[in-house]
């Protein structure tokens, strides 16, 4: 699939909306999307099917997925990103169930099966309440349109991190001034993903805040 | 005395939360327990008061992975308490829409769950560095069993599509034709799986099961049916309560089932295969006579290539009923809410799934019985667990450990289905 790969971006959602917070990812792809430069589109996902997960990042060179986490110790808004093969982490290891195979297991298959874009993100958003029912927690409403600009400046930091390998930005929203409130404008990237299994040279996001994060398990 | 006791706190690779108990004294097995910890969902509960026409919605949501099937014999049960007679062109379409479900199910368990037990990696992932090839197929069949299902179910996940009578829209010649490729595509992986999964060691085991299964004139059991065992069963859906009798027991949320008077038995791909192999397809059914495999499989390890010879029959299915397939003028026949009680069954991936209901002249749903496979199968499972553990005492724990999962994802076991149960009584002063 790789070797195909159409020079297509997607911002790609995962979540359910009826499980509040974990539906946060599906609100916040389509606003990321609109604020990256460079014709991005936006899909959304449950995240519970690995042949839809796989299948909808088919094709595409550039892929970040959004989803939401339980980060211990972390307020409700609190986002991580993640690159590389550190996105891989972006679930603990696990068996996946009939059910449940989480966006962890997932990238990890699509890795063993070579499926993996050719650059691939992981933004984690922290909930606070994966209770059932729709809409998100208070927490996270007051937060969404900030939370958007703020990923999609990172994201954008983050495209020229891979150009010039400068750090990779950790969006800890909860942290005044961790992200730029401006509309994010992003140069253009069309050359510059860099492959899956380069070795990263720049520091990711700390050991001990990826540790915590555990993906909010579906129903 | 020496006790031995090994707990595997959370099962890995079955749908839902259990956990498995063995104990030893003095080197013989005293216990094998499936514990099933997940909480009791309410289903039959909350239906009660409901409108009937919203059981087939509202029960799919007790399983993702087998909506279709909740909702097809909620379908039946209610459309038989209405008096309403499904036109034939409409119960193909359900067939269709069940085949997408088993390709779907089947598809993903016989390589992403139980595969990686015969060929000793921890899970798929592992597995598929070594085994690309058949986890990709793995995936094509997941793929185009979610497609048979959005295409006429709405969607993938608990489609939205089927309604009492039939279905809100049914879809156009062409629609269903554009799938035809996928599904010859699927057929191809589905072969290669069958000779993959036949190359496995499966452990030596026989044992000597009450198989129970639908039996539907002329056809494999895709549709509603006559309830069949081979030890003489053979009833209405209606009959079912009186002869299957479910029981709880102390370390499950879920309610164990039982034949009344005989015990334990079996329901799910052994069990259809042995009442209605001559029923299968052409090539499923050519495949199993070259590979070997006669109507009666004994041994609960090798229902991985029963299950794969129904994913093969299901393509063959999906092929034929969609190069067939001719629109209804109707997509519903037409009926109105009246008293009574229905009945409906269906197979499940995992096996026979009824459910009862008792509704009023208004419409509204009185009272509610669902019995699922999972919660038919238990005592089967450990009474497998028995026998393979038994035979293992001398093992260390984790061989001991890994073929008791094994044995147990031999059924495919859907926990979330099993306990949706609950009996619940409010006393109000």
């Amino acid at each position: 699939m790789n070797g195909r790969a159409r020079p297509e971006r997607l911002v790609l959602g995962v979540g359910n909306p009826h499980r509040r917070d974990d539906g946060i990812g599906p609100l916040l792809a389509p606003r990321i999307a609109a604020r990256l430069a460079g014709g991005w589109r936006h899909a959304a996902e449950r995240g519970d099917d690995v042949a839809c997960l796989i299948a909808a990042w088919e094709g595409c060179a550039d892929v970040v997925v959004v989803d939401a986490a339980m980060m211990a110790g972390a307020p409700a808004g609190t986002a991580c990103l993640l690159e590389g093969r550190r996105a891989a982490t972006a679930a603990p290891p696990g068996a996946p169930s009939s059910h449940g195979v989480g966006l962890g297991q997932a990238i990890g298959l699509a890795r063993a099966l070579g499926a993996l874009p050719p650059r691939l993100r992981v933004v984690l958003v922290a909930g606070a309440d994966f209770g059932q029912g729709d809409g998100l927690s208070g927490a996270l409403t007051a937060r969404l349109e900030p939370l958007a600009q703020e990923i999609a400046a990172a994201l954008c930091a983050c495209a020229v991190s891979a150009r010039y390998a400068s750090p990779v930005p950790h969006v800890t929203t909860g942290t005044a001034n961790a992200m730029s409130p401006q509309r994010a404008n992003c140069p253009s990237d069309a050359g510059g993903g860099r492959a899956q299994d380069e070795p990263k040279t720049h520091p990711l996001p700390g050991q001990a805040a990826a540790a915590g994060l555990r993906p909010h398990r579906r129903a | 005395m020496t006790t031995r006791t090994i707990n595997v706190d959370y099962l890995a690779r079955v749908e839902g939360e259990g956990a498995l108990k063995l104990r030893f004294v003095d080197g013989t097995l005293r216990e094998a327990a499936l514990s099933i910890f997940e909480p009791p969902r309410f289903y039959e509960a909350l239906m009660v008061g409901r409108a009937a026409a919203e059981a087939p919605d509202i029960t799919a949501r007790i399983c993702g992975i087998c909506p279709v099937a909740y909702q097809l014999s909620a379908l039946a049960a209610v459309e038989e308490a209405f008096g309403i007679a499904v036109p034939e062109p409409i119960a193909l379409l359900r067939r269709l829409l069940l085949c997408g479900e088993w390709i779907s199910s089947h598809g993903l368990h016989v390589t992403m769950l139980h595969a990686p037990d015969f060929l000793g990696y921890p899970d798929v992932v592992e597995m598929a560095k070594a085994y690309d090839a058949e986890v990709r197929g793995a995936l094509a069949l997941k793929k185009v069993g979610n497609a048979i299902m959005a295409r006429v179910g709405g969607r993938e996940i608990h489609p939205v599509n089927v309604r009492v009578g039939g279905f809100y829209r049914v879809p156009g010649r062409a629609e269903l034709r554009a799938l035809a490729g996928q599904v010859e595509a699927a057929t191809d992986h589905a072969r290669r799986t069958l000779d993959w999964v036949c190359g496995f060691a499966f452990p030596d085991l026989e044992r000597d099961y009450e198989l129970v299964a639908l039996r539907t004139p002329g056809a494999y059991p895709m549709a509603p049916g006559r309830i069949v065992s081979n030890r003489g069963v053979d009833i209405a859906p209606r009959d079912h309560e009186g002869t299957f009798i479910e029981a709880q027991v102390p370390h499950s949320t879920a309610l164990h089932a039982t034949v009344a008077g005989r015990g334990p038995y079996l329901t799910g791909p052994i069990a259809r295969l042995a009442l209605n192999h001559q029923h299968l397809n052409p090539l499923a059914a050519e495949a199993a006579r070259h590979i070997g495999i006669g109507p009666l499989t004994r041994n609960p390890f090798m229902s991985i290539i029963v299950r794969s010879i129904e994913i093969l029959h299901a393509c063959e299915e999906a092929a034929r009923l969609i190069a067939a397939y001719d629109p209804p003028a109707q997509s519903a026949a037409a009926g109105a809410p009246r008293a009574g009680t229905g009945y409906g069954v269906i197979e499940a991936p995992r096996g026979v799934l009824y459910q009862r209901y008792d509704i009023n002249a208004e419409g509204t749903v009185t009272r509610t019985t669902i019995v699922p496979p999972t919660a038919q199968n238990q005592g089967t499972i450990e009474a497998d667990l028995r026998v393979v553990a038994g035979r293992l005492a001398a093992a260390d724990d984790e061989t001991l450990r890994s073929r008791c999962e094994q044995a147990i994802r031999n059924h495919d076991p859907c926990i979330s289905c099993a306990t949706h149960f609950l009996r619940l009584e409010v006393e109000r002063a």
